[in-house]
């Protein structure tokens, strides 16, 4: 059904019942059943995401779910929503915030980022998912795609909650390559042990590349990660933690934590500026997280 | 079709993957009609060699249908993707539909009709119903000649199929037929209804690939199906396995269906 649904830039999106406008100014990202769109409003001329599906259940479940966490930094919030009809075809869409920056796969296709950042963004994104966690929301569909790096705030921001689910609940969203399931090492439902393998797999994805085939099978990808040139530690926590079908999230962020500062990082002749910028936002969020949780707890 | 919903439920749904229009036998569409007459939902999957390129699935499109379920045109690579999605997809729509009937009945107004911020309770009953409820599913894989590359592939996504049904809260089975059934048939039972990952996998490796592609007797094979497990009386799956592989007629009516829409 999606397939049939085309707006152009310029199109003016209205709302059936709460009388919101929006100009679609692009198009940002399309998947299996929705279509993202940058848009202004009218009148202001602010800047949103709109998020629109002919699946009207989907689209009020990641409405609902954002609308419950509320807003926060690392995750978008949400402002309206409201039904719409596109060329003849009932549709369901929701505004929310719209992250400025590039998503981690292209950053990752850019430039070079240094192991030692990549892995505190590996510890940030498990930072952001036990917070998510421990409000009943379990955020499955991670990889490098979803996590953007906000140009304004200097941030990682985890988007797409269409794929978020509660604890136990059956993973209704995935990308094979960050999924244990598709790597035979576990059942495909939500827990911290399923969380953990596929921010390790990104990880292990973004520091070598050409991970994704999961046809290779589990074996021959421990082997790659083992033969590559990260450092002993690195690699250790990596696949230690890929074989391990259960781990949680704070271990992880701990390991990861550890190892980063293990790296050397200030080697470099020239670092790049994006490396240092990043690195201080990371830190900052780590900082965060670490009091987040020490609160939790 | 008295739109009544009655437990414990159970839903019945048939997806067709295929490569082509069907080219020998009845039309696919009617088998669809029939079978969702009895309460089961017939969805398509068609894999394209090259993106966009929908004609030749004009027929899918008509089986989903006449058979009340989701079409989903895709090329090779997504195809596990795919038959997840429409799965899950059309388990949602089912019980959508059903709901919404009754909806209509009580209130005279459709779920269209209720602005977003209300429609919002009703919509979370129907998510978590489409993760409770019991299903059964029957995957019509084509195997004619032309999908002889496909074949791994596909047999690698209903097997990650049966995973995903498995984290749901209700019980999942998962049937497997073929068209052709090799041997000169036009249709095979390759796995009658199980849960188990191993039962499946071993089965699955006995398809190949090779003939025309009979889509009529695929899906007619597949609704009979749940037609034999529904005697009850000893374990379906033996009978339809053993009746089904013999030829033998099956026996029709007294077979009330558990999930009426």
């Amino acid at each position: 059904m999606i397939k049939r649904i085309n707006i152009e830039p310029g199109t003016v999106i209205r709302g059936r019942w709460y009388g919101g406008e929006y100009r679609v100014i692009a198009l940002l990202g399309s998947g299996g059943t929705a279509r993202v769109y940058l848009v202004e409003d009218i009148p202001g001329g602010d800047r949103y995401a709109l998020k629109l599906s002919t699946d009207m259940a989907g689209i009020d479940r990641e409405y609902r779910i954002l609308a419950r966490l509320g807003p926060m930094d690392n995750i978008p919030a949400v402002l309206y929503r409201d039904d719409c009809r596109v060329g003849g075809i009932n549709c369901y869409f929701f505004v929310m915030t719209y992250f400025e920056g590039e998503n981690l796969k292209r950053v990752c296709e850019a430039k070079r980022m240094q192991p030692k950042t990549l892995v505190k963004i590996a510890a940030v994104t498990a930072g952001i998912c036990l917070w998510l966690n421990r409000r009943g929301v379990f955020y499955c569909d991670i990889k490098p795609e979803n996590l953007v790096l906000d140009k304004r705030g200097g941030g990682l921001c985890l988007v797409d909650f269409g794929g978020a689910v509660k604890e136990g609940e059956a993973v209704v969203q995935f990308t094979p390559a960050f999924d244990r399931a598709s790597w035979g090492r576990g059942q495909r439902t939500a827990d911290e042990g399923y969380q953990g393998f596929a921010i390790l797999m990104m990880l292990a994805e973004m520091l070598l590349g050409g991970l994704r085939d999961t046809g290779m099978g589990f074996d021959a990808l421990l082997d790659t990660i083992d033969k590559s040139q990260l450092s002993k530690g690195l690699k250790k926590v990596i696949i230690k933690g890929l074989k391990k079908d259960c781990q949680s999230l704070e271990d992880l962020i701990n390991s990861l934590s550890n190892t980063a500062d293990l790296i050397p990082g200030g080697k470099q002749r020239r670092r790049q500026r994006l490396d240092v910028a990043i690195n201080l936002a990371l830190l900052a969020s780590i900082a965060f997280f670490i009091m987040v949780i020490a609160v939790i707890l | 079709m008295d739109g009544k919903l009655k437990t414990p439920m159970q839903l019945r749904e048939i997806i067709v993957i295929t490569d082509g229009r069907s080219n020998i036998g009845d039309s696919p569409a009617g088998a669809a009609r029939i079978a969702h007459r009895k309460g089961i939902i017939v969805n398509t999957i068609g894999i394209t060699d090259s993106d966009g390129a929908e004609e030749p699935f004009v027929e899918l499109d008509g089986i989903a249908r006449a058979g009340g379920g989701i079409c989903d045109i895709i090329p090779l690579p997504r195809l596990g993707y795919s038959v997840q999605m429409v799965t899950r997809q059309s388990i949602q729509m089912t019980i959508e539909r059903a709901v919404s009937r009754q909806l209509q009945k009580i209130t005279g107004c459709s779920m269209e009709d209720i602005p977003p911020d209300s429609r919002a309770r009703v919509l979370e009953y129907i998510q978590r119903l489409g993760d409770e409820v019991d299903l059964k599913c029957v995957v019509a894989l084509d195997c004619s000649g032309s999908m002889k590359n496909k074949i791994r592939t596909a047999k690698n996504s209903i097997q990650d199929l049966l995973i995903s049904l498995k984290a749901r809260k209700g019980r999942s089975y998962l049937g497997m037929v073929a068209f052709p059934g090799g041997d000169g048939r036009d249709s095979r039972v390759v796995s009658t209804f199980t849960d188990n990952f191993e039962e499946l996998a071993v089965k699955l490796e006995g398809i190949k690939a090779g003939g025309p592609t009979p889509t009529y007797a695929g899906i007619m094979l597949s609704s009979r199906l749940f037609e034999e497990d529904n005697l009850g009386l000893y374990p379906a799956e033996m009978i339809a396995q053993r009746q089904i592989e013999a030829g033998e007629h099956l026996p029709q009516g007294g077979n009330e269906n558990p999930f009426i829409l």
